[in-house]
């Protein structure tokens, strides 16, 4: 044997060699860290509806961070105040857009939400309304997502409980805003179905005083009164009572804030409304959280439902980001690969419940139930029918 | 065949069936990872959605019968909405992935269709039942409508879901039992593989090494033997290695070079022979010229001594003073053939013994007691040791070196002599150190040539034989001899002397 096959056998034994190293692969460039922002009340009006979902969405991204993996990007949270106004919704996201790029956007408010729905498609920026859901967010564009109840669901339960009271004229007070209009014309909708006489007053922003229509709703036998408001509507309640109406009293979701029991100077006792417990969702999971949310914020959230609902919806958005390394192709934009992989979620097993999304970004799974406001330190019994 | 391409090839062969592993392995592996994939992702979720299925339509059959006797309470509404709104159809979702299983999973997709379509259907009623009951609880008309298609539809299809829920689930956990058992095939195949592949690995590897072993240390052991032989004195041995390799080629080189070594040893020991015999020959000439030359020396002398003795009175001063000439040269001639005489001699009458150094030093400082008095010489040793040699050589080597140290001494320094001994593995190392006029670095080899002389005989008497003397005792002690000294620094003079000189003789001997 000479050099040269001794040459060959070397050529050979070489080229085996790769191809044993051959069966590892290149790998693409990873996504590391992923900014979200979050545009909710924090003072102001319905904070309720702001500080306890950031604050549960920041519980959710602390233990997806905590347990990560290598491969699952950081996620970093940014909260912005929009006062519950949709033009400081729309101001509020520009600025995370400029300082913090943002992938995604969480917005409580259902203005806000419509205000910056049209940007936020431009942007390539993926937005999820924690909060409420409905119709009407159907109709927005393919980058507006809705994990949430259902407007009109939820408070078409007020309707339905009217009816079940066999109430015939009924009058509802409305906060001039797009969440409580829907809820109005759903209840509207469905006592009309059944022949039943109802009044909208829309009210204005930041009135107190409502014992003008109060005179005149005592003088047209009213038998219902449904306060479709914020805590505004907490003066109408007293102001109601002090008349001598004595007409059972109706609330939307909204009702604990605080200050509504304040204004309302007790007259919200006795008052049935639409919310939701750990009951009406998952209730092992939903204990795990409230604890968790209780260790880590020392304090229980006042409103649960926001906070659940916000938890949940992060949650989802959470679980499909952290497959981002290993399902998104690299030349596909951000927002198309998160819209397809929230389409997926058919079953997602959360603390309000089983929760899937539709087709049109609305989402299905959470249902409310009617509470009774027993007193102040016992706000949501269930209403038993 | 090569060493080195044998182990390259050897090498190769063990490579090729580590790939041979790798690649059955890989194939058996990724058909286990096949068929453990199909029931991870395929079989055992589809039992799991079929089990809740199964759990679904009960609970739902439950609700639609309550809802139907009046129950509206919101927990059941709720619970009824989220069944037909959620956990249907995603679990129809699930069905329609059923459908794109392969055949070996689900075997008859028309009963899986119609269980897709049965839901569907499912999905469709409850959501009217549900819309009916919801707002008009208390609606005849609505109460008779929903009661007729419970009792003309729904009823029957969840007992004909019922069915094909659990047809498809017999038809899942039949594929369930077949996967299992391919994977169990599977690993055990994989675990043959590895068994097989690693028997015959290790086989074939101590068949390898056994071989190249027996190629490579069988000739090494050959050639140790023959290098041990040889370093023996055996030169004509001569090893055989088979095969055409490089330990091959070394054992005819080695061969070689033992032939070339017997040639080389057999030109030596003639030149050896020639050299000694000349040797020989010159010591008989040196020996017979000096005794024959004594003769007529002796002759010349007592001549001289005559015609001194008879003539003086008719020689004039010129004549006697060329007489007495004649006389002392005839004087020195004699002592120069009497020395050449003695160093003839040195070694001729080898007596071995033990030899104390001390007692030699000892009786030469009494044979120069009278000198030593006079100018206050000293001469210093301390335990010096018994040595095996030639007691009357080593005597004359000490006398002549401590000799050496007191004539040449300086005129206005008293002579000082120190002699020591140092113990070293093989041999004795002396020094004979003093403080007289000492030489230049230039002279140092010239001293120990015969009748060599760095002075007048004036200044310093004698034949300048001493220290070529000395060099010859210390060369039949088998050692060696040299000097260190500076002008005017004194000199000293080392010498060894073997340990073995037994030995050394009786190997000259032989």
């Amino acid at each position: 044997m000479n050099k040269k096959s001794t040459k060959s056998i070397y050529f050979i034994l070489m080229i085996l060699l790769l191809f044993l190293t051959s069966f590892s692969s290149c790998s693409k460039e990873k996504i590391k860290e992923i900014n979200i922002g979050y545009i909710g009340p924090l003072s102001v009006r319905a904070t309720d509806l702001g500080v306890e979902p950031s604050n549960a969405m920041l519980l959710a991204i602390e233990i997806y961070n905590t347990s990560r993996s290598i491969d699952e990007p950081k996620i970093n949270l940014f909260i912005e105040d929009d006062k519950w106004e949709e033009e400081n919704a729309v101001i509020a996201y520009q600025n995370l857009r400029k300082k913090h790029n943002i992938d995604v956007v969480f917005i409580s408010n259902t203005d806000g939400t419509i205000a910056v729905s049209d940007k936020v498609l431009k942007d390539k920026v993926v937005l999820v309304n924690p909060l409420n859901n409905g119709e009407l967010f159907g109709a927005l564009n393919k980058n507006t997502f809705n994990i949430a109840k259902s407007t009109e669901e939820a408070n078409g339960l007020i309707a339905i409980r009217l009816i079940e009271l066999a109430h015939k004229k009924v009058v509802l007070f409305q906060y001039p805003n797009s969440f409580m209009a829907i809820a109005a014309k759903e209840v509207k909708r469905i006592l009309e179905e059944s022949n039943i006489e109802i009044e909208i007053i829309v009210t204005e922003k930041g009135n107190t005083n409502f014992k003008e229509e109060l005179k005149r709703l005592q003088k047209e036998n009213y038998d219902g009164y449904v306060f479709f408001g914020y805590k505004e509507l907490g003066f109408a309640m007293k102001q109601a009572r002090d008349m001598g109406i004595t007409a059972p009293f109706f609330g939307s979701t909204v009702l604990l804030d605080p200050q509504f029991y304040e204004n309302s100077e007790g007259e919200i006792v006795n008052t049935e409304f639409t919310y939701f417990t750990p009951a009406d969702g998952n209730y092992v999971l939903a204990r795990e959280f409230l604890k968790a949310y209780e260790n880590k914020f020392n304090k229980k959230p006042y409103s649960v439902w926001p906070a659940m609902q916000a938890y949940d919806a992060m949650n989802i958005l959470l679980s499909q980001l952290r497959t981002i390394n290993k399902s998104k192709k690299e030349e596909e934009p951000f927002d198309d690969w998160l819209r397809k992989a929230l389409y997926e979620v058919n079953y997602y097993q959360g603390v309000c419940g089983n929760i899937a999304i539709t087709k049109n970004g609305t989402s299905k799974g959470i249902y409310f139930s009617l509470y009774n406001y027993e007193s102040k330190d016992r706000p949501f019994v269930k209403v038993k029918r | 065949m090569k060493i080195r391409q044998k182990l390259i090839i050897a090498f190769s062969i063990l490579i090729i069936i580590v790939l041979a592993e790798v690649v059955l392995n890989q194939v058996v592996a990724n058909r286990a990872k096949e068929t453990y994939q199909a029931l991870h992702d395929k079989i055992n979720p589809a039992i799991i959605v079929l089990t809740k299925f199964e759990s679904v339509n009960k609970e739902l059959y439950l609700l639609t019968t309550n809802r139907i006797k009046g129950d509206s309470k919101t927990q059941t509404v709720n619970r009824f909405k989220a069944i037909i709104e959620v956990e249907l159809p995603y679990i129809k979702k699930e069905l329609l992935q059923l459908k794109e299983y392969p055949p070996k999973i689900i075997t008859d997709k028309s009963i899986l269709e119609k269980l897709i379509k049965d839901t569907d259907y499912l999905i469709y009623l409850s959501t009217k039942v549900n819309n009916l009951l919801i707002n008009q609880r208390n609606d005849e008309v609505n109460i008779k409508l929903v009661k007729n298609i419970w009792s003309n539809e729904m009823e029957e299809l969840y007992l004909i879901l019922d069915r094909g829920i659990k047809e498809i689930g017999l038809n899942f956990n039949r594929s369930f039992k077949t996967y299992n058992m391919e994977l169990s095939d599977s690993l055990e195949a994989v675990s043959k593989i590895i068994l097989i592949v690693g028997v015959i690995g290790v086989l074939l590897g101590i068949v390898i090494t056994m071989n190249i072993t027996y190629t490579i240390s069988k000739p090494i052991s050959q050639l140790k033997k023959a290098a041990l032989m040889i370093s023996k004195g055996r030169l004509d041995e001569q090893i055989v290695i088979k095969g055409k390799n490089e330990l091959a080629e070394l054992g005819n080189l080695f061969n070689d070079m033992s032939s070339s070594l017997i040639k080389s040893f057999n030109k030596q020991e003639n030149q050896i022979n020639q050299i000694k015999s000349v040797n020989k020959e010159l010591e008989e000439f040196v020996y017979v010229a000096s005794h024959d030359l004594q003769e007529p020396l002796r002759t010349i002398s007592s001549y001289i001594g005559l015609i001194g003795e008879l003539y003086q009175d008719q020689l004039d001063d010129d004549a006697l003073k060329y007489m007495k000439f004649v006389e002392e040269a005839s004087e020195r001639m004699k002592t120069l053939i009497s020395d050449l005489l003695d160093y003839s001699r040195l070694g001729k009458e080898k007596v071995i013994t033990k030899v104390n150094c001390n007692t030699i030093v000892k009786n030469i400082t009494l044979d120069f007691g009278l000198y030593i008095n006079e100018n206050n010489a000293l001469i210093k040793y301390d335990k010096l040791p018994t040595i095996i040699g030639f007691e009357l050589e080593l005597k004359q080597l000490f006398q002549n070196l401590i000799n050496n140290g007191l004539k040449f001494r300086k005129n206005d320094v008293f002579p000082q002599i120190e002699i020591k001994a140092i113990d070293k593995p093989d041999h004795w190392l002396f020094s004979v150190r003093d403080n007289g006029i000492g030489m230049d670095a230039k002279y140092f080899e010239r001293v120990f040539v015969i009748f060599q002389k760095l002075h007048n005989i004036s200044e310093y008497k004698g034949t300048g034989i001493g220290l070529s003397v000395c060099k010859k005792i210390v060369e039949i002690h088998d050692g060696k001899i040299w000097v260190e000294s500076e002008l005017g620094k004194g000199t000293t003079f080392y010498f060894t002397i073997t340990k073995k000189l037994i030995k050394t003789i009786k190997n000259e001997k032989i």
